[in-house]
């Protein structure tokens, strides 16, 4: 398994490095030079100046340039931020950790919600309350997030219940840990609901399928023939292999939750990596657009894999190793 | 066990229309017929087991005095698996796939005995070392795919007898095996018969089988019943046309 | 076989609705300077968030009159907001076919006839007004051809890539099967809205809305293939061993012929559904990219950057016809879903559910 992750995690790194030399080439040439725009910044000092053109080598040419960048990835050096006039590294981590914090809410509810609909729906196939959830269903998949997340912003202004908008109140740092978490639960509700919508749908319809599907597999025939309870037949035997290949869907899943999140991240003004990438595109703010950038597809590897890994754990009859 | 005039429709079209058997104890009791002749059908009627949309119209199963058909749902579970159990055509498919075989075969002592972790594993082992398996424990360990055909159907037969039923129904039981594994499943039926006392409604396609181990059969076509009797005097006159078909894929 | 498809695809009538549905949302687009009263940067400042017109069949005796609209009285509130009052005296009657705005019809014949439309002083918002006083029916309609065009040209293009990408992939297998699907997996690497900013920050900030326009298009075209090349690629791979391209082999056809004539027509039925389906996604990103502010811009009107307006929650509440924009993606979305899913189980029967 180990081995797996590894070889995964280098067939990946060359497609890392020619997608940043990409980025890297063309923001260089479209948005002016990085030289220009840092000796011409009259805030920033020259020590930091001096020290960044040293750092990146920024009087030499481009693909130098850009190796020298590279190197420093490996330090954990990402660049420095024009817009904030900070190091990317400061600025980043702390919005990595809060687009981990939205697109985690969106997937517990998400899962929360349409496996047991799914559930139901395939136990009632074809009743009212089928036909119900399958018709909401289908209006949810086809409901635009931004515009969900923007009718619930207006309702929460309406009825005053929740914040509109950011991750914290700004008392925030005087609470205690209990009332942080509530918090940011109620931060996280308008943005992550959003964010779910559409995904419940689509996964609710998946799963009532796989349900069905399985629910008519001779081993469910067994489970009846020996006398087990029907619960423990559903809860036990169907369940485990209808949920299995959602997670292979769960991989597939990550690139529309960062993506997603991204966008909500922006109109319910969440501070992540979605809303950082934006000031960052807008501002013309370089190394902090390509650490994003980056970063964005690090975290979508990393989903993948896991969800890999989760899959192995819950089919036996998925080994990685050859 | 008696099954008495049943029958089964899907759409109001029957597809078992009038049978009626009866299984004595201690026999071996073929149901013999080609693909869509309703004998699994049948078979799965005695438990309620039919597939949605497959509805029994009339009839009866006399079991122990009761009448399956009509019994609670409750009754009908302590039935299943505890005094009928059913053996499946292809145990690759009969056993779910995620859980391991030992899981399985101990899932019929938690559903109708209060035997404990240990007492349940024991058992367990004890019965594939019945059905002939060399190594219980690797097999109680493992998951379906990684057993042979072979290995497979013992332990699915293993997981029937568990709590020594007074009838196992069994489906094609060795249609899915090689002809020598074919012989040697029978013979365990066989065995297992005289060991615990029980009677085996065998529903097959194959007179080959039939002929080493029934003592009784019933020639099923187009959901009736054509021609029953003993096995002997069936194989040697069969009376009906479609017997005669049958036998002639026999030689 | 045709004929069969079409009828059973008939015989669902959600889906027929929604082909229909659709077919008038495009044509409006089409015509949308017809049927709009006003050009999409027709404004009127003193109109900023003037409500919706009501337009009235009866006057003040309740006789039944030529359709007419109020001229408008405007008051402000404490917070120095507008109130619209009707102007008693003020009718102003709706009349067809009226002379307004210059526009050229599909492009092509320039004229100034409007489908309706009110007299000036007076204005009619048959949906509202911005808070430009431009009338939102209008801009609609406008912006309807902007988000439908991107969608279609977008599919369009990258379809054509996917498909012939796809199709080479599958075709020589081996080495150029593998470079390309490397190549695939980079686009497939990142979350798409992530390269979607990504690839926007590298469009000039120079560019006219013409050229952004197509840029997103290029843009859009440029994520969406890679997906659609992979699953191309799949089909290719199996069909390439099947006779019908042996014989053209030996017959002599060049491999890009063959591939295009022969391989690519097979995955046509897969190719219709992939293209409803994901033609949504498209105008999706459009609108997304437009609203945050980054795709079309004022005074061109799109979906999105319409609907960018209703991002203020107190617009929202004094205007709340700002949100229309919203259902409108909404309903042309699940429209094409819609069409799309019977169109899959008509042609695809194995895939669907």
């Amino acid at each position: 398994m180990l081995r797996y992750i590894l070889r995964r995690l280098l067939t990946i790194l060359p497609i890392l490095l020619v997608m940043s030399l990409l980025t890297f080439i063309l923001m260089q040439k479209t948005s002016g030079s990085f030289y220009d725009t840092l000796k011409l910044n009259p805030q920033i000092s020259p020590e930091t100046i001096e020290r960044y053109i040293k750092l990146y080598q920024l009087d030499k040419p481009l693909l130098v340039q850009y190796f020298s960048w590279l190197t420093n990835l490996f330090h954990f050096e990402f660049g420095y931020s024009f817009f904030y006039n900070i190091p990317v590294a400061d600025v980043i981590g702390g919005r990595l950790w809060n687009t981990f914090v939205l697109s985690l809410a969106s997937l517990i509810l998400t899962w929360g919600v349409a496996i047991p609909l799914g559930i139901y729906a395939a136990l009632h196939r074809n009743k009212i309350t089928d036909r119900l959830i399958q018709f909401t269903s289908y209006i949810a998949l086809a409901s635009p997030t931004f515009f969900v997340a923007m009718l619930l912003l207006y309702f929460a202004s309406q009825s005053g219940i929740l914040p509109l908008g950011g991750m914290h109140s700004a008392n925030y740092d005087g609470m205690n840990i209990i009332e942080k978490f509530f918090d940011v639960l109620r931060h996280v509700a308008i943005p992550a609901t959003a964010l779910s919508i559409s995904s419940i749908g689509a996964l609710q319809r998946i799963m009532r399928g796989n349900m069905l599907e399985v629910l008519g597999q001779q081993y469910i025939l067994t489970a009846r023939a020996k006398g087990l309870p029907e619960n423990r037949v559903i809860y036990s035997h169907a369940l485990r292999n209808a949920i299995n290949p959602l997670v292979t869907i769960l991989g597939y899943e990550f690139a529309g939750l960062l993506s997603g999140a991204a966008l909500l991240e922006i109109i319910c003004s969440w501070p992540g990596l979605g809303a950082l990438m934006l000031t960052a595109v807008q501002s013309k703010d370089i190394y902090l657009v390509m650490a994003s950038f980056l970063l964005s597809g690090f975290l979508l590897i990393i989903g993948n894999l896991l969800a890999d890994v989760l899959l192995a754990r819950l089919d036996p009859r998925i080994r990685y190793e050859k | 066990m008696q099954i008495k005039n049943l029958a089964v429709s899907v759409n109001s079209k029957k597809i078992v229309d009038d049978v009626s058997l009866t299984v004595e104890e201690r026999s071996i009791f073929a149901l013999v017929g080609g693909s869509g002749s309703g004998k699994s059908t049948t078979g799965l009627a005695v438990l309620r087991l039919l597939a949605p949309g497959l509805e029994i119209k009339s009839g009866e199963a006399i079991f122990g005095g009761r009448d399956l058909l009509k019994i609670g749902a409750e009754e009908l579970r302590q039935v299943r698996g505890k005094e009928i159990a059913m053996v499946f055509q292809e145990p690759l498919y009969a056993f779910n796939p995620v859980l391991t075989v030992g899981q399985q075969i101990e899932e019929v002592f938690t559903a109708h005995t209060d035997f404990l972790g240990e007492k349940r594993l024991e058992e367990t082992l004890r019965l594939l070392d019945i059905v002939g398996i060399k190594d219980p424990l690797r097999v109680h360990k493992s998951y379906p795919h990684q057993l042979s055909g072979g290995m497979r159907q013992r332990a699915m037969i293993a997981q029937a007898v568990a709590l020594k039923p007074r009838l196992i129904i069994a489906d094609e039981p060795t249609s899915s095996l090689d002809v020598t594994l074919q012989a040697r499943v029978m013979e365990l039926f066989l065995k297992l018969r005289d060991e615990f006392d029980l009677s085996v409604l065998l529903i097959t396609h194959d007179l080959g089988v039939v002929q080493h181990m029934a003592d009784h059969v019933a020639v099923m076509n187009n959901g009736k019943i054509v021609e029953s009797g003993s096995s002997g005097e069936v194989l040697k006159n069969p009376k009906h046309q479609y017997t005669r078909e049958l036998l002639s894929y026999v030689s | 076989m045709k004929n069969r498809a079409w009828s059973q695809f008939c015989e669902n009538r959600w889906a027929v609705a929604g082909l229909i549905i659709l077919g008038i949302i495009h044509a409006a687009a089409l015509f949308a300077d017809f049927l709009a009263p006003y050009s999409f940067s027709n404004e009127e400042r003193t109109y900023s968030y003037a409500p919706p017109s009501k337009i009235h069949f009866r006057d003040e005796q309740g006789s039944l009159v030529p359709p007419f609209v109020y001229g408008a009285e405007i008051k402000f509130d404490e917070y120095r907001r507008r109130i619209y009052q009707d102007k008693a005296d003020e009718k102003y009657p709706l009349s067809f076919f009226v002379q307004g705005d210059k526009y050229k019809i599909l492009g092509l014949v320039p004229t100034t006839i409007h489908l309706f439309g009110v007299k000036e002083p007076g204005r009619i918002y048959l949906w509202g007004a911005d808070s430009r006083g431009r009338d939102l029916f209008s801009r609609l309609l406008h912006g309807a051809r902007i988000s439908l065009s991107i969608g279609i040209l977008g599919v369009a293009i990258s379809f054509s890539i996917g498909l012939l990408v796809g199709g080479i992939a599958g075709y020589y297998g081996g080495k150029t099967d593998d470079i390309i699907m490397r190549i695939c997996e980079m686009f497939m690497m990142f979350p798409g809205f992530y390269l979607l900013l990504a690839l926007r920050a590298v469009v000039p900030p120079n560019f006219n809305s013409i050229q952004v326009y197509l840029a997103i298009v290029v843009i859009l075209s440029f994520i969406g293939w890679a997906s659609l090349a992979r699953v191309i690629r799949g089909m290719c791979l199996s069909l390439r061993e099947r006779e019908f391209v042996l014989a053209a082999k030996t017959m002599g056809l060049s491999d890009l012929r063959i591939i295009i004539r022969h391989i690519l027509p097979h995955t046509l039925s897969y190719s219709l559904i992939a293209v409803m389906l994901s033609i949504p996604g498209y105008i999706l990103a459009e609108s997304s990219l437009s609203l945050i502010g980054l795709g079309i811009q004022d005074p061109y009107a799109s979906w999105g950057n319409l609907l960018a307006e209703a991002m203020g929650i107190v617009q929202i509440k004094f205007a709340p016809w700002i949100l229309l924009p919203g259902f409108f993606i909404f309903i042309t979305v699940m429209c094409f879903n819609v069409v799309g899913d019977a169109l899959r189980d008509v042609l695809d029967p194995k895939t669907s559910q």
